[in-house]
């Protein structure tokens, strides 16, 4: 997910095209995330020290921890722990920028002190995102006090990214008590608190994220692609009640509810966090002891 | 070939299952969209099994289960369920169910409990 945040931000600043980030998330599949980058990244050694110990690697047929720890640029110890983080998916991310010859490592951290600047976050918070942990990445992206939404979102967004998009990428969730969409699916969860989720979306937002789930090249968002919307909801709520289920909650699901011909959906109080999944902006909403409904088109 | 009768509100549920089953050689007896109409279908085609979705409108799976297994004993039934459903698992082992099979669809473990309970 890391790549996804890194790189359409890079792609929104015009440092990338996104025909080039589209060529970097498959490189980055293939690539072997060099200790010298590793090391740049982390601040314990510069570009140049590195290029050196690159360069000295050439002639002296030794790996370049060895050589590091040898000419006394790092220490054993951080050469272990460098080697920990090879699959990284920042930093493959960072080694196919630099395969590419679009950005240097040392490039990729300025921006990223950019983006820290940008989205008002914290030292701490960059090691959460570049952890490219689910659990971690996501409270950045919440707003305060909506911690009882935590679990719930956190569940869909690990279920989309293992069935649908593993590029997905959240944008900041918000309270409100209602979202414009066209058209959406719902499902009620009831249990010691009463939740129900939603998917909605404008136009064919949702039509890629229900022919992956769906596996079927539905023509436009139906009622026959918003059933597959229905049964990743499905998926989706089975797990949070799962994870509930550990905490002794027990939860029952109903069946799940869609329409195409919407205008929106309303609660008294509803969490949205906007999904760029497959390239298509999608909502998805949790209302906790408080129920969605679906405003039908007028 | 064994006939299996599915039994899902959802249409991409019955397909993708509809897809592993026919993949594997079974032949689909027949489909139905909820439990009552999944009862009277099981009574109608008589298929060697039946895969019955937990969550469903009008009559549940639980319920339909009930109503199969009071009708034929020996019915073979699989739960079809959302994980999580660990209560209605509990309900649905009581009323005779013969395995489970966990939504999202992993085809090999679908292939499996089929075959273990069509051979059971």
């Amino acid at each position: 997910m890391v790549s996804s945040i890194v790189g359409n931000y890079l792609v929104d600043h015009n440092l990338i095209s996104m025909e080039q980030f589209g060529d970097l998330l498959k490189e980055q599949q293939k690539v072997r995330v060099k200790l010298g980058l590793i090391a740049v990244a982390e601040g314990l050694i510069s570009q140049e020290e590195a290029d050196k110990i690159n360069r000295l690697q050439a002639v002296m047929d030794k790996r370049f921890g060895d050589i590091a720890v040898e000419k006394g640029f790092l220490t054993q110890g951080q050469v272990e722990a460098l080697l920990k983080k090879q699959g990284n998916a920042y930093l493959a991310f960072a080694q196919a920028l630099e395969n590419q010859q679009l950005m240097s490592i040392e490039q990729l951290e300025q921006y990223m002190i950019d983006f820290q600047r940008d989205y008002n976050l914290t030292i701490s918070d960059m090691e959460d995102l570049k952890s490219d942990d689910v659990d971690r990445i996501l409270p950045l992206y919440m707003p305060a006090d909506s911690d009882k939404y935590l679990n719930a979102v956190g569940t869909a967004l690990r279920t989309i990214l293992r069935c649908v998009d593993n590029n997905v990428y959240p944008e900041r969730a918000y309270i409100t008590k209602r979202c414009d969409a066209d058209n959406g699916a719902i499902q009620f969860v009831e249990g010691e608190h009463n939740v129900t989720c939603a998917m909605i979306g404008k136009g064919q937002a949702l039509l890629r994220t229900a022919s992956i789930f769906g596996k079927e090249d539905f023509p436009e968002v139906n009622m026959d692609a918003l059933d597959a919307i229905g049964e990743l909801l499905n998926c989706i709520n089975g797990l949070y009640a799962t994870s509930l289920s550990q905490s002794g909650i027990s939860m029952e699901l109903y069946p799940p509810e869609f329409s195409d011909k919407i205008s929106g959906i309303e609660s008294e109080e509803l969490l949205i966090i906007p999904l760029h999944i497959k390239g298509q902006k999608v909502e998805f909403a949790v209302a906790i002891d408080h129920k969605i409904k679906m405003e039908q088109e007028a | 070939m064994a006939e299996i009768l599915i039994v899902d509100d959802s249409r991409t549920s019955r397909k993708i299952l509809k897809e592993i089953l026919v993949g594997a050689g079974y032949t689909i007896a027949g489909e139905a969209l909820d439990g009552e109409d999944g009862y009277l279908k099981y009574k109608e085609l008589k298929p060697d099994l039946v895969t019955l979705d937990i969550t469903m409108p009008k009559l549940d799976g639980i319920e339909a289960l009930q109503l199969i297994k009071k009708y034929d004993e020996n019915a073979r039934v699989v739960m079809i369920t959302a994980a999580g459903q660990k209560e209605k698992m509990i309900q649905a082992i009581k009323h005779g169910a013969a395995e489970f099979i966990s939504k999202p669809y992993e085809a090999d473990d679908v292939k499996e409990v089929i075959a273990k309970v069509l051979n059971s």
